[in-house]
């Protein structure tokens, strides 16, 4: 990275709603099936079994027999064709672009480019009217010269926001910047750094070298270089830090308006979706929940998980409270869905900086017990108890539809829908 | 010949659509047609585009002189399968 060059931060706004809510309200009645990229039908709405569609059904059987059924990639998919369309698009406008995770980039901007754009400013307005224009979903621009601070500028006006950090200007954005909101300063490292005193981020970033050198681990170190605008974390194209994302979703019959049922399906899910996760080595950053209605139409929240993990009963513990929020019991929903996305691997030491990893380890160690138990008994043979509505129900009436959400397919384009 | 270069000219704006009803069959665009669309791009008088009213989308020719119009993609292409 030289002088002449910026770091641009570029952050999906509620992601995974911004695309659901760019895309379904026009498939709400239609016959839909899912699968596209299996290339077998691996769920179908109700009025595409009606038509005569069924599960496992080729799709190239569905294609030629019900022209009129749309064909979808499964969600995951499809987060990731927004995340590479991002991708492209800032190729366009950075020679050096790094996915950070399914809706992050950092770019490298040279500054001849910004002048030819009449300044840093217009040039990053332009960037995300072009990026926003092309996908119809918004993003939060920062852009800084150091890959912290672009986080920091990103972070700071939320959403569709674009901010820019210049040395003149960084101190006042970090004085209104909390501790606890700099990337690579976790949990743990923010109580103390506030039972130190220290509230915001100019205070850390104020501290002597020597204090952080003395008192506190290199990574931290790092992070306080950033702060104060000298470039330590390289955009580095190649580092592919995330990898896809997980999702489980079932559908149950009949729909239901039962809380403790509705929740007990998304804790089944959760469930599911973490052994996963885990059987592919990797630990999760973000959840993401979900019902859909009985009319088809999908309510989700996203859930913060305070350390990276595969563990169900952390997962469930967050998640919990944003169901409350999207819970209603006047409705009725037909299905619940858990994703679980920015995953890091299992080897990968959090950022907490004061080795609270020995603690968490012992705390999760259980859980290769239990997948050793489904592993010879089956999925159902041991959950949480939370689940156990969910497991009960099915066992007894053998209802388990296998229904994801439909998007579509044919041809890699995100289906927006019809249009009359 | 290269399929996707010929159809598709921003690969990341584009987007698609199956038509319904024949209000464009004079355009030859009929029921089931598949359109690709191009967000983002600026529409000219006599193109075909696509706009949002009432939650649902619309596809018609853009008339001369239309003002005013919030208009959410311009199709460049339609795909019909025999």
């Amino acid at each position: 990275m030289s002088d002449k060059q910026k770091i641009l931060h570029v952050d999906g706004d509620a992601f995974f709603a911004s695309v659901e809510r760019a895309q379904y309200p026009h498939l709400r009645g239609k016959p839909v099936v899912v699968g596209m990229e299996r290339g077998i039908a691996t769920a179908a709405t109700y009025e595409a079994k009606r038509l005569g569609v069924a599960r496992g059904m080729p799709i190239w059987q569905v294609r030629k027999n019900f022209p009129s059924v749309t064909i979808l990639p499964t969600h995951f998919e499809l987060y990731e064709m927004y995340a590479e369309k991002l991708y492209s698009l800032l190729k366009k406008f950075s020679n050096t672009v790094q996915r950070y995770s399914i809706d992050e980039c950092f770019c490298l901007i040279d500054e001849e480019d910004a002048e030819a754009s009449g300044g840093w400013q217009p040039y990053l307005h332009q960037i995300k009217e072009d990026v926003q224009k092309s996908l119809g979903v918004t993003y939060s621009f920062g852009l800084a010269d150091t890959k912290v601070l672009a986080k920091v500028a990103s972070k700071y006006q939320k959403p569709d926001g674009k901010t820019l950090i210049t040395p003149a200007t960084r101190r006042d954005f970090l004085e209104r910047t909390p501790i606890g909101a700099i990337w690579g300063i976790g949990y743990q490292t923010t109580l103390k750094l506030e039972r130190r005193g220290l509230k915001n981020a100019l205070q850390f970033a104020e501290l002597s070298r020597n204090i952080i050198e003395g008192d506190f681990s290199e990574p931290l170190l790092d992070i306080w270089y950033e702060l104060n605008g000298t470039p330590i974390f390289k955009v580095d194209p190649m580092a592919r830090q995330y990898s896809k994302s997980l999702q489980a979703t079932r559908t149950f019959t009949p729909p239901s308006n039962d809380r403790s049922l509705v929740f007990s399906e998304l804790s089944k899910n959760i469930e599911t979706v973490c052994s996963h996760l885990r059987s592919e080595g990797q630990l999760a950053r973000k959840a993401w929940i979900f019902l859909k209605r009985a009319d088809f139409r999908r309510v989700g929240r996203e859930v913060l998980l305070p350390y990276p993990t595969g563990n169900p009963s952390q997962v469930l513990a967050q998640a919990s409270e944003a169901f409350s929020k999207i819970f209603d019991s006047q409705i009725h929903y037909r299905s619940t869905g858990a994703t679980l996305y920015d995953l890091v691997p299992s080897s990968f030491s959090q950022d907490d900086l004061f080795g609270n990893n020995e603690s968490m380890h012992a705390r999760d160690s259980y859980l290769e017990s239990i997948d050793m138990i489904r592993g010879r008994f089956g999925m159902d043979s041991i959950h949480l108890a939370s689940s156990l509505l969910s497991v009960k129900r099915r066992q007894s009436t053998h209802a388990s539809e296998h229904a994801s959400d439909p998007y579509i397919g044919g041809l890699p384009f995100p289906y927006l829908g019809e249009a009359s | 010949m290269d399929l996707d270069n010929y159809l598709i000219r921003n690969r990341e704006a584009t987007f698609m659509l199956r038509v319904k009803g024949d209000s464009m069959r004079d355009a030859g665009i009929m029921e089931g047609d598949m359109v690709l669309v191009e967000r983002g791009v600026e529409a000219k008088p006599g193109q075909i585009i696509i706009t949002e009213v009432d939650g649902s989308w619309r596809i018609r020719y853009l008339q001369k002189g239309e003002k005013g119009l919030h208009i959410s993609a311009v199709v460049t292409a339609m795909i019909r399968k025999y």
